[in-house]
C-alpha cells in the first residue's frame, strides 16, 4: 500500500502551471528524498498534501484513502515541516507547542510537549520567546511541532536549513530513528544531497513541477558510479539485445531516450555485440559521476510528457 | 472545534497583546469616570469662570460684564446639578463611556485579528489539519472566539465602568430593569461583534497586519460611517433613500444603543419600518452584518490558499 500517492496532480496559477500531472509514490516504511530546484514545485507538493494550497487537477491518496472522501481524518496522521517553521513568534516554545498539542486534543498534552521538548534538544529554552530562536532552533522547533501528533507520516521540506552540523546529525538521527523504530514513513526535500545519502530509501526527481522520475537509493548507487552510456536509433531493441547477449546487465532506457548501463559491465564485450546489431550506434561513451552531477544532470532533463 | 477554543484561550491568556489591552481597557474605563467626576465637580466651573474672567477683564463694557454675570450664574447653577453627580441611567452611562464612541469594538477587533493575523505570519495555521472539514472547523471556531472575545471585553468595560463611576460616586437618575439590563448587553455584545467580524473579513482576505489595523481603526472610530453618512446627505434630495441608509449601518445601531436600555424598547418614528422597536431593528441590522461576514468568510476566505 502506498501511504502517500498522487496522481496527475497539478497546480497552475493563473495561466501558469506551478506542478503539472505530477505522479509520486510513497510507500510505507520508506524515507523518500524529494529532490529538484529551487522553485520546481517540491513545497508546493507538500502544500497540497496538506491541503493547504487546492490542487486545480489530479488526485491524492493518503494511506490508501482519497482525500477528496476524508481528507482531515487522513491528515491527522502527517506531521509537516513546510518550508518555514510554523511557529507563534510572541510565545515561548513550550507554548507554541501547547498550543498545537490542546488543538489536536492531547489529554496529557503538558506531558507530551515536555517530551517533544527533550527529544528536540529544546529543553533548556522552552520559556523563551520564539522569535528571540536562531534558525537552527526555529527548525527543531518546527520539527518537534511535526512530531508532536505522533505521525504516521512526516513531510519534512528543507529540515536541516540553518542547523549547525552537530544539529543536522541529530535531526538526521532521529529521522533515522523514527522510521527504524516506530516505522514512521518520511518524505524529505532537501538540497543537502550527502545527507539525503545517509538516510534516503527511495528518490523522487521533480523538475518543472513534473516528476523525472522515481528510483531507489540502490539504483541512484549503481547509477552514480561508473556506467555506459548507448545511444541507437531504436533503443529499445538494443536493449532486448544486450539483454540477450548479457543476462544479468542492468541496463534501462532514460527518459531521454539513451541507454544506460550500470553495475558491472565489460564495455568491450557490449560495443561488439552494439556493432554486430542492425540499430546504428550514435554515441558510446563511459561516464564517471557523483551523486550531485547525477542529480543535476536528472534535474535538467525534461520531464516526459504524459 | 472545542479543541481548537482551548488551544485558543491557552495563547489568549498567555499573551501579552491581549493583557496590554486589558490594561488599556480599565484605565480608559476609570480615566472616563475620573473626568467626568471633575467636569461635574464645582472647582471645575470655579476654574472655567476664572479662566473666562481673566480673559476678557479690561475689555468689557459694565453691561457687558453684568451680561457675562449673569451666564456664569447659569453656568453655575448646572454644574450644581451635576455637582450631584448623577447620571441618566446605568446602560446610558456604558454607552456613553464605551460603546458608542467605538472603544470596545476597537479593541476587540484589534485584539482578534492581531490573535488571527499571528497564526498567518508565523506560519502556525500550517500546522492545524486543513481539509474541507479541517478548514471550516477552524474559520468557524476562530469566529466563535471573536465573539466570546467581544463578550469578554464587554464584561470588563461594564465591569471596570461601573466600578469607576461608584468609586467617584456618581448615582442613576432612572434605574434599568434586569430585563433592560440583559437586553441592551444582548445587543451590545452583537454590535461589538459585528466589528470583530469585519476585522476577521479584512484581516483573512488581505492577510497583513499593516493593512487590517488601518481597516480596524477607521471602522471602529466611526470614521467610514461619518463618510458614508456624509456622503448619503448630501445625495439624499437626488435619492431620498439614501437618508435611510445611515439606519442601516452598525454606526447608526451604534447611536440606538447609545441612548440606554430605556428607549430599546420604545417605538422611534425615525426608524424604518416606524412599526419596528428599536430593539428589534439593532437585532435585524447586526443580524445582517454578521450573516453577511459569515457567508464572506466561509465562500471566501476558507477558500483561500495558504502559502
Amino acid at each position: 500500500m502506498y501511504v502517500l500517492q498522487t496522481c496527475g496532480l497539478t497546480k497552475a496559477y493563473g495561466g501558469r502551471c506551478v506542478v503539472d500531472r505530477f505522479d509520486m509514490h510513497v510507500q510505507q516504511g520508506d524515507v523518500y528524498g524529494f529532490v529538484g530546484k529551487n522553485g520546481a514545485g517540491k513545497s508546493t507538493v507538500m502544500k497540497m498534501v496538506m491541503g493547504l494550497v487546492a490542487p486545480t487537477a489530479g488526485t491524492i491518496a493518503l494511506f490508501g484513502e482519497d482525500v477528496a472522501a476524508d481528507g482531515d481524518a487522513c491528515r491527522r496522521r502527517i506531521g509537516a515541516l513546510i518550508e518555514a517553521p510554523g511557529l507563534l513568534p510572541a510565545s515561548s516554545a513550550f507554548d507554541t507547542l501547547m498550543a498545537r498539542a490542546l488543538a489536536l486534543g492531547f489529554p496529557d498534552a503538558r506531558d507530551r510537549c515536555q517530551e517533544i521538548m527533550r527529544l528536540v534538544g529544546l529543553s533548556a529554552v522552552g520559556r523563551k520567546r520564539t522569535k528571540r530562536f536562531s534558525q537552527g532552533m526555529k527548525q527543531r522547533l518546527g520539527i518537534g511541532l511535526a512530531l508532536l501528533g505522533s505521525p504516521d507520516l512526516l513531510l519534512l521540506d528543507e529540515p536541516f536549513n540553518g542547523l549547525d552540523p552537530e544539529g543536522t546529525r541529530d535531526i538526521r538521527s532521529l529521522i533515522m530513528r523514527l522510521n527504524e523504530t516506530f516505522g514512521v514513513t518520511v518524505v524529505v526535500s532537501s538540497h543537502v544531497l550527502d545527507q539525503l545519502d545517509r538516510m534516503v530509501t527511495r528518490y523522487g526527481v521533480i523538475s518543472g513541477g513534473r516528476m523525472v522520475r522515481e528510483m531507489s537509493a540502490q539504483e541512484v548507487k549503481e547509477e552514480c558510479g561508473h556506467s555506459l552510456r548507448v545511444r541507437t536509433s531504436a533503443p529499445e531493441l538494443t536493449l532486448v539485445a544486450l539483454q540477450e547477449a548479457f543476462p544479468h546487465i542492468a541496463a534501462r532506457v532514460d527518459p531521454d531516450r539513451s541507454l544506460c548501463i550500470t553495475g558491472t559491465f565489460d564495455a568491450e564485450a557490449i560495443a561488439q555485440v552494439l556493432h554486430a546489431q542492425e540499430p546504428s550506434v550514435l554515441e558510446l561513451s563511459e561516464i564517471e559521476r557523483d551523486m550531485e552531477e547525477y542529480f543535476v544532470a536528472l534535474m535538467d532533463k525534461e520531464a516526459p510528457s504524459c | 472545534m472545542l479543541n481548537l477554543l482551548k488551544s485558543d484561550l491557552y495563547r489568549l491568556v498567555r499573551s501579552r497583546f491581549f493583557w496590554a489591552l486589558v490594561a488599556i481597557t480599565i484605565i480608559v474605563c476609570f480615566a472616563e469616570a475620573a473626568m467626568i467626576a471633575w467636569v461635574a465637580s464645582p472647582e471645575f466651573s470655579h476654574v472655567v469662570s476664572q479662566a473666562a474672567y481673566e480673559q476678557a477683564d479690561g475689555q468689557m463694557s459694565p453691561a457687558e460684564r453684568a451680561e457675562m454675570d449673569a451666564e456664569m450664574q447659569e453656568e453655575m447653577d448646572a454644574a450644581a446639578l451635576l455637582d450631584g453627580k448623577v447620571m441618566l441611567s446605568l446602560t446610558h452611562t456604558w454607552a456613553q463611556a464605551f460603546l458608542s464612541g467605538g472603544f470596545l469594538g476597537l479593541i476587540g477587533a484589534l485584539v482578534i485579528t492581531q490573535f488571527l493575523l499571528a497564526d498567518f505570519e508565523g506560519g502556525f495555521v500550517k500546522n492545524v489539519p486543513m481539509g474541507r472539514a479541517g478548514r471550516r472547523a477552524y474559520y468557524g471556531e476562530k469566529l466563535l472566539f471573536a465573539a466570546l472575545l467581544q463578550a469578554i471585553f464587554l464584561a470588563l468595560c461594564t465591569l471596570t465602568t461601573t466600578i469607576g463611576f461608584a468609586v467617584y460616586g456618581f448615582t442613576y437618575q432612572v434605574a434599568d430593569t434586569p430585563t433592560q439590563i440583559a437586553l441592551w448587553l444582548a445587543l451590545g455584545w452583537l454590535f461589538s461583534s459585528v466589528y470583530a467580524f469585519i476585522g476577521c473579513c479584512v484581516a483573512w482576505l488581505t492577510r497583513s497586519n499593516w493593512g487590517t489595523t488601518t481597516v480596524v481603526v477607521l471602522i471602529c472610530s466611526g470614521l467610514v460611517g461619518s463618510i458614508v453618512l456624509m456622503l448619503c446627505d448630501s445625495f439624499a434630495p437626488a435619492m431620498p433613500w439614501l437618508g435611510q441608509v445611515h439606519a442601516w449601518l452598525p454606526s447608526g445601531m451604534g447611536e440606538l444603543l447609545g441612548s440606554g436600555a430605556a428607549t430599546l424598547l420604545v417605538s422611534d418614528p425615525a426608524l424604518v419600518p416606524a412599526w419596528m422597536l428599536p430593539a428589534w431593528h439593532i437585532l435585524l441590522v447586526e443580524g445582517l452584518f454578521i450573516s453577511a461576514c459569515i457567508a464572506v468568510v466561509f465562500a471566501v476566505c476558507r477558500r483561500k490558499d495558504i502559502s
